[in-house]
């Protein structure tokens, strides 16, 4: 295909130690990009999300993750062991023909595998290290353990977040904010730092902390905080820059609008015969409550007031996969995969591959970039450090 | 601090009808470009980018005050050009011709397909859509067609969105990591590229758990308020956030110091499932007594991913965020001084400093 040589990151190589949605995802976006993604996992190490919704008595259960192949797609996988000194070796190896390595476990466990930065750098003096941590690589909470829903709190996002004069609330297990929009920000952070290294000809560590994204996005506040004057709490669905913002119940279902001025108000009274005087947001909500939330919905955008109706993950499954976008897209098997955050016009990112069976690369790869013969790959196998057959 | 990071020239430029959240998103793309030591040059209609007006304001007296408009164009250089008028458009398209890329604000024209070097980045609300092209859009609405307003909050209340600009700063991240790959199609193939973002397919992207159980588990996620395993709590000075996994259970136990809660049904996660108000209750009253501070202390030795709500006046005295000085000072002429966040990256243990953003040019201008 022709379109492939245009791709961004083609001719790159990334090793992938990224698990989960933070580090796998970052290093997903990579591969959509065109780079060469090699996973690594081992028999003894799976991504954790090898394990999510699957039943353990399966053949090959720890390939059957639906959200592992949904995030995973378009990487080669291979299995090595990290924690035995010839897979140490393989992995340098490795990393001698790649351009990034991308990580996210706990700090202080990728230097006690002999893979910190300063190994890496020794073995690539251009590698380019993407090390996505929960606070950090250093200061005094540089150890604290999180999910995303943890940030949310520590962040200042979840104390933004909530009904009027109700607790502060988190994003919640099935969404993990934090967690989503750091592989984007990491992925785009990555393709920066490629774009130093060509010039400068220096690798480096690229320490991308989750909770200080989290907080980026909550920028303003922080700068009206610094300024002292009174806490500024929760305003529910509320913009302080529209005139009226709510979500309102109709026949069906939730409907969400944006009011933004006086003069757009002064229309809707009129054109729907909204009680005239008093409080616009209780007319309008009997309004919607007499209506179905589509029929709600269009009425107000014909008079070009952005309003929409609430859709559940129920709703998102019955999307035509046109309306669902580059958002998720179909795999080259039929099975719908995690899609784009962004589409490129001349080199149509697509999913080209599915995910990787554990250690489905092994061989491929070890004997390409390595140059390792069958008597070496099956002395590996022997000595169990490219074993791919996980205990129970 | 690192001074460079990045190099060439990026311009922002939006259409005067542009909603505020696509204004948002490509205003945050170009910010952290400019941040890490690319030029942004930021084009202004007459009066000024909206967005200089949006609140927060830092003076309530200044409308031009907006803390919003401080955060977005750290280290922009502006200028203002009227896009109706055939100067402003020369100006623009001699400006373009010296760029490297241009970021834009608003539903995508075709793309002239010129095949030049120049990377575009057009940020719309609905992207490859047409049906839905001219329906009006807000922040609101995108997390509505999302499905992320769905999955927080009280299922017995509204649907209840995150706080602050999530819907166009997650967008922004997009845009951010499509002008780097944009440029990276430029630098290494010696050809442009049209990078196209948009809101709903974004929001769609970050929520995409929820399309995965619906299209693949047969489960459809749905907000659990008072249910959800994982609680915002109440404790003596504040809140804590009760997220863990089934294998943390015996350290949180430990944590709350409620022995009920290591044994019976309450040890194993069914039990803990089937019966969960009981369980929310007992460490409802385990926290209620105690300190975040000291709470926060424990859970940090025990390894357990909790932690505690911190408001935006609490980030500022954070002790990790002091240790990284992760907050950056910044002194603009017109304002008394305020701290921001730093664009939240370090290269070999150096992070960037944010400059000032510009004030709005008295008088249209050419940049020479």
């Amino acid at each position: 295909m022709t379109s492939q040589r245009n791709l961004p990151a083609a001719g790159l190589r990334v090793i992938d130690l990224g698990i989960i949605t933070a580090g796998a995802s970052t290093s997903a976006i990579l591969a959509d990009l065109g780079a060469d993604v090699v996973k690594i996992e081992s028999a003894s190490y799976l991504d954790p999300f090898r394990l999510w919704d699957i039943a353990k008595t399966d053949g090959r259960w720890w390939d059957a993750s639906p959200l592992y192949h949904f995030t995973n797609r378009n990487k080669r996988g291979v299995s090595i062991d990290l924690k035995s000194a010839a897979g140490r070796e393989l992995i340098l190896a490795l990393v001698r023909q790649a351009d990034v390595v991308v990580e996210n476990f706990r700090r202080g466990v990728l230097d006690k595998l002999g893979l910190g930065f300063a190994a890496l750098h020794a073995a690539n003096p251009r590698i380019v290290l993407a090390s996505i941590s929960s606070q950090g690589e250093d200061g005094p909470d540089c150890h604290a353990v999180s999910f995303g829903s943890t940030l949310d709190a520590t962040s200042g996002l979840a104390w933004l977040s909530g009904y009027e004069g109700g607790p502060p609330t988190i994003s919640g297990r099935d969404l993990n904010f934090p967690d989503q929009v750091v592989s984007i920000f990491a992925a785009g952070s990555i393709l920066a730092a490629l774009q130093h290294v060509a010039e400068s000809g220096e690798g480096g560590h690229l320490d991308l902390p989750q909770r200080e994204l989290t907080s980026f996005l909550i920028g303003e506040e922080v700068i009206m905080a610094s300024r002292g004057g009174a806490e500024r709490g929760r305003m529910g669905n509320k913009a302080e820059a529209a005139l009226l913002q709510d979500v309102f119940q109709a026949q069906d279902g939730w409907v969400a609008v944006t009011i933004a001025s006086r003069s757009e108000a002064e229309t809707l009274i009129q054109e729907l015969a909204l009680g005239g005087n008093g409080d616009i947001a209780k007319h309008l909500s009997a309004w919607v409550a007499a209506r179905s939330k589509a029929a709600a919905a269009d009425a107000l955008q014909r008079l070009g007031i952005p309003a929409a109706p609430v859709r559940g993950s129920a709703d998102l499954g019955e999307l035509s996969a046109a309306d669902l976008g580059w958002a998720i897209v179909n795999g080259p098997d039929g099975v719908p995969a995690k899609g784009f955050p962004f589409q490129l016009q001349h080199a149509p990112l697509a999913v080209r591959s599915r995910a990787p069976a554990l250690g489905e690369h092994t061989e491929a790869i070890l004997s390409d970039l390595l140059g390792l013969d069958r008597q070496e790959l099956d002395a590996l196998k022997a000595a169990g450090i490219t074993r791919d057959v996980p205990a129970r | 601090m690192t001074a460079t990071f990045l190099s060439g020239t990026v311009i922002e430029v939006s259409r005067p009808d542009t909603p505020p959240g696509i204004r948002l998103a490509a205003s945050l793309a170009t910010k952290i470009a400019a941040d890490l030591g690319a030029r942004v040059v930021k084009i202004e209609p007459p009066g000024g980018d909206p967005v200089r007006r949006m609140p927060p304001l830092l003076d309530k007296g200044d409308a031009g005050s907006s803390a919003l408009f401080q955060f977005l164009n750290t280290g922009k250089q502006a200028i203002v050009l009227d896009l109706e008028q055939s100067r402003g458009r020369d100006t623009l398209a001699s400006l373009l011709a010296k760029a490297d890329a241009v970021v834009e604000a608003g539903d995508p024209t075709p793309d002239d397909g010129a095949g030049g070097s120049l990377v575009r980045v057009r940020l719309s609300p609905f992207g490859n859509r047409p049906d839905l092209r001219a329906v009006p859009v807000s922040e609101l609405t995108i997390l509505a067609l999302g499905g992320l307003l769905d999955l927080v909050g009280d299922p017995a209340r509204a649907p209840l969105r995150l706080g602050g600009h999530q819907a166009a700063y997650s967008a922004g991240l997009a845009a951010y990591a499509g002008l780097m790959a944009g440029l990276m199609t430029r630098k290494r193939h010696g050809a442009g590229e049209t990078v196209n973002i948009s809101l709903l397919d974004v929001a769609l992207w970050v929520n995409w758990k929820s399309p995965a159980g619906a299209l693949l588990l047969g489960r459809a996620p749905t907000r659990q308020g008072p249910e959800a395993e994982w609680q915002v709590l109440p404790c003596s000075d504040g809140y804590i956030a009760l997220v863990y996994a089934d294998k943390d259970w015996p350290a949180l136990c430990a944590l709350a110091r409620e022995p009920k809660l290591a044994v019976g049904e309450f040890a194993n996660a069914a039990g803990r499932r089937s019966r969960r108000q009981e369980v929310l209750q007992l460490l409802a009253q385990a926290f209620a007594g105690r300190a975040r501070n000291e709470l926060y202390a424990e859970i940090k030795a025990s390894g357990i991913p909790m932690g505690p709500v911190l408001s935006p006046a609490e980030l500022l005295e954070d002790r990790q965020y002091l240790a990284r000085d992760f907050m950056a000072k910044v002194s603009h002429a017109d304002f008394s001084a305020f701290s921001m966040p730093r664009v939240p990256l370090r290269w070999n243990g150096a992070g960037f400093q944010p400059r000032p953003a510009p004030d709005l040019p008295v008088a249209e201008e050419v940049i020479p």
